[in-house]
């Protein structure tokens, strides 16, 4: 959590410390940002203690570093030294948004001789790779964990290739979600046209919006009766805008950011989201829970989930040509979406459990009980 | 010119720039400060080319003093480009990037100073998109240039989609090569078993050799006379050895890095390459030129150089099960592999100059005199 204050990836945790301050000490090791975030306080206010991560020298070092050679410079203190000394925890959750940015922390338990698990919220494959020098540093490390816990399969396997290593003591855990487990938002009155959604952060390296906007480009689907409607906030936001308008995309709209998911469904008939990086979505389990039909790229946990035709369409890897093959799959079968969503709708009670985070949390017990 | 003294992206320019000199022309080059060996710098150096090595940070009593300063009176690192651009008086500049936006702000410098400048993009992604505050400079900073190159259509129309906005002033450099243009190879004896040349730089996230080795692990593979040897140097290196360790897969070998691929082309069959991103490999163009065929993902420039089952084969995506088809066709057409091999050497002669660097060097002269 060192570039954005909060995400998708801060829920599992957050979630679990809170649900841990009943019954057990809580301390939470959290970047230094300029402000407690508000979920941040409210677990503060069970009981947690906070450290925030320092990582500068303190003043007096900083003073001596401005005339040292670099050689000789201070070196920025551990910022976990504190919360290890402090708090003597039992076991300690490194969760990462990637795979490498919980190396300190990893150090310090080493250091530290603490039990450590780590989870990993997704595992790029075309974007970062440790060097064999970090690959020497951070595999030993994963396999000294307790548990690596990993969103999906594919997750987990492609780290295997990545570090050219199995994991022996890998699990899966599933995020919690932003919806009701007993969702169950009505299905769309009017069956044309047909309402997509795509609904993720507006990032495109990740989630691959562009690819929609090359499909929905090409003249068979300007002139089908289909809208194609996203939600969500990013960098890429204006870009998408100035493309949705240059290029005329009649059928396609930008509609902002969003946290009411289930009124998303009431208004849709299936979930677009053709990324090119993941765990597993959340927005795949909220739509599978709402009982909409999903069409996917084969990333992350999305084929563990998606089952081409049964419950929605896996496209078969995240290029305009083949997202395009899989939303024609979706078209040719549209009068059959509330079907497929009901069958989504089993899949993820067979997958998800009700409380993610409850789970999780009681995971984590058993373990620091199990030394 | 980042992280490497002299990698792929270099030689066009580096070429040019001795083409340029050559024909009397005064050049200057701003290179980033590198520690490693400077060959080519030397060389150009030598050929009259003057040379600015671009510090990262200022001198010690620089520094000092900058703390104590605001950032707008900050004392810069020496050597700031736009001190010797200024002295130097340029017709034109000539930005060059190993990816679309490493050269922006001097771009923008150029704009601001009213210098004629074009650029090269070597290589361009969709895994790597320019956030919107950047997208939208580097949409002026495109409608001012005089050139733009790539060496792509693919590289040129996803950076168009990544500013939103047409760059009217594009067009397609060829990249260097180091072999013949006119005359592709011999065909290597194919009695023991065919052999595959992986080249490239030994970082999966963009070269992908970890796509092939996962289909070379298959059942069907390890029973077939194929050897592939991997080519080139990277820091993933020992990942891959030992990747390639726990798949067992056993007919591999590292043949490192080689600087004349005329060499390997004597004894291989086929280049397989199954990358996640590129610009337009140049390993395609010299394999292609010396009569072989190609394996490869449609990353990027591939599909334009290659025509699927015609000079090689191509896979949609870089997949694994995707690959392993491209792979499984591959196979059951090795007796054609000869022939595909003479049609890539043709279809490729006829697609790229003979003389790259000469005939970029002219379109610079050309956009310096307009």
């Amino acid at each position: 959590m060192d570039v954005f204050p909060w995400g998708g990836s801060e829920e599992l945790w957050s979630q679990a410390a809170e649900l841990l301050c009943d019954g057990h000490q809580v301390a939470c090791s959290i970047h230094d940002w300029p402000e407690l975030h508000s979920r941040v306080l409210a677990i503060q206010k069970r009981g947690a203690k906070i450290y925030p991560r320092h990582s500068a020298p303190s003043s007096v070092a900083r003073l001596a570093n401005w005339f040292l050679p670099q050689r000789f410079k201070f070196p920025p203190p551990n910022p976990f030294d504190q919360c290890f000394n402090e708090f003597r925890p039992e076991l300690v959750i490194i969760s990462q948004g990637g795979t490498a940015d919980g190396l300190q922390a990893m150090r310090a338990c080493q250091g530290h001789g603490v039990p450590y698990v780590l989870i990993v919220h997704a595992v790029p494959e075309a974007v970062f790779w440790a060097d064999d020098r970090q690959i020497a540093e951070l595999a030993p490390l994963y396999h000294a964990a307790r548990r690596v816990y990993f969103i999906s399969e594919r997750n987990r396997h492609s780290l295997e290739i990545q570090f050219a290593a199995r994991f022996t003591n890998a699990a899966i855990v599933r995020n919690p979600f932003n919806v009701s487990y007993q969702a169950d938002p009505p299905w769309p009155e009017a069956s044309e046209p047909l309402r997509l959604a795509c609904v993720a952060r507006l990032e495109f390296y990740a989630k691959g919006q562009d690819l929609l906007l090359d499909v929905f480009a090409q003249p068979k689907w300007r002139e089908r009766a289909v809208q194609l409607n996203f939600f969500g906030t990013g960098p890429n936001q204006k870009i998408l805008q100035a493309r949705i308008a240059a290029e005329n995309l009649n059928n396609v709209a930008f509609r902002g950011f969003t946290s009411d998911i289930e009124f998303v469904w009431a208004e849709h008939h299936a979930l677009v989201l053709p990324s090119r990086q993941e765990g597993l979505p959340f927005v795949l389990v909220e739509a599978f829970l709402c009982r909409r039909p999903a069409v996917v790229s084969p990333v992350g946990g999305n084929a563990e989930m998606v089952r081409d035709g049964e419950n929605g369409f896996v496209a078969r890897a995240a290029t305009a040509d083949l997202f395009d093959e899989a939303l024609e799959r979706l078209w040719q079968n549209r009068s059959s979406l509330a079907e497929l969503g009901k069958n989504a709708r089993a899949t993820v009670e067979r997958l998800v459990p009700a409380e993610p985070s409850k789970r999780f949390a009681e995971e984590l017990v058993s373990l620091a009980a199990d030394r | 010119m980042y992280g490497e003294t002299w990698g792929g992206s270099e030689q066009l320019w580096g070429a040019a720039a001795h083409v340029l000199l050559k024909a009397e022309h005064r050049v200057a080059a701003g290179v980033n400060h590198w520690p490693g060996p400077r060959r080519e710098w030397d060389a150009l150096q030598a050929a009259g080319c003057e040379l600015h090595i671009r510090e990262y940070f200022p001198r010690l009593p620089g520094r000092l003093l900058n703390r104590f300063l605001s950032t707008a009176q900050k004392i810069p690192a020496p050597n700031a480009t736009h001190d010797w651009l200024k002295n130097f008086q340029p017709d034109l500049v000539v930005v060059c990037q190993a990816w679309t936006d490493d050269g922006l702000e001097i771009m923008e410098m150029c704009r601001c100073h009213q210098w004629k400048f074009a650029s090269i993009v070597q290589a361009a992604s969709e895994y790597q998109w320019p956030d919107d505050a950047r997208a939208l400079r580097l949409r002026e900073v495109y409608q001012a240039v005089c050139g733009a190159f790539f060496v792509s259509r693919h590289n040129w129309h996803l950076t168009e989609k990544q500013i939103a906005d047409p760059i009217a002033r594009g067009e397609i450099a060829w990249n260097p090569f180091s072999v013949d243009h006119q005359k592709p190879l011999s065909w290597p004896d194919e009695n023991q078993s065919f052999k595959l040349a992986c080249v490239g730089r030994l970082q999966p996230d963009a070269k992908g050799q970890d796509i092939l080795l996962q289909v070379l692990a298959q059942d069907r593979w390890r029973q077939r006379p194929l050897t592939v040897t991997f080519f080139g140097k990277g820091v993933n290196r020992q990942q891959i050895e030992r990747l390639a360790a726990m798949l067992g897969v056993k007919k591999i070998q590292f043949g490192g890095f080689v600087s004349g691929v005329s060499g390997i082309w004597k004894d291989h069959h086929a280049l397989v390459l199954p990358s996640r991103k590129e610009g337009l490999p140049i390993v395609l163009l010299e394999a292609s030129l010396c009569g072989r065929p190609a394996i490869c993902n449609r990353t990027a420039g591939v599909p334009e150089v290659l025509d699927d089952g015609v000079t090689g084969f191509l896979s949609a995506a870089p997949e694994v099960d995707l690959f392993a088809e491209a792979m499984e066709r591959a196979w059951e057409n090795r007796s054609h592999w000869r022939e595909m091999g003479l049609r890539a050497a043709e279809k490729v002669r006829a697609l790229v100059p003979e003389k790259p660097a000469e005939t970029f060097a002219a379109r610079l002269a050309q956009l310096a005199s307009m």
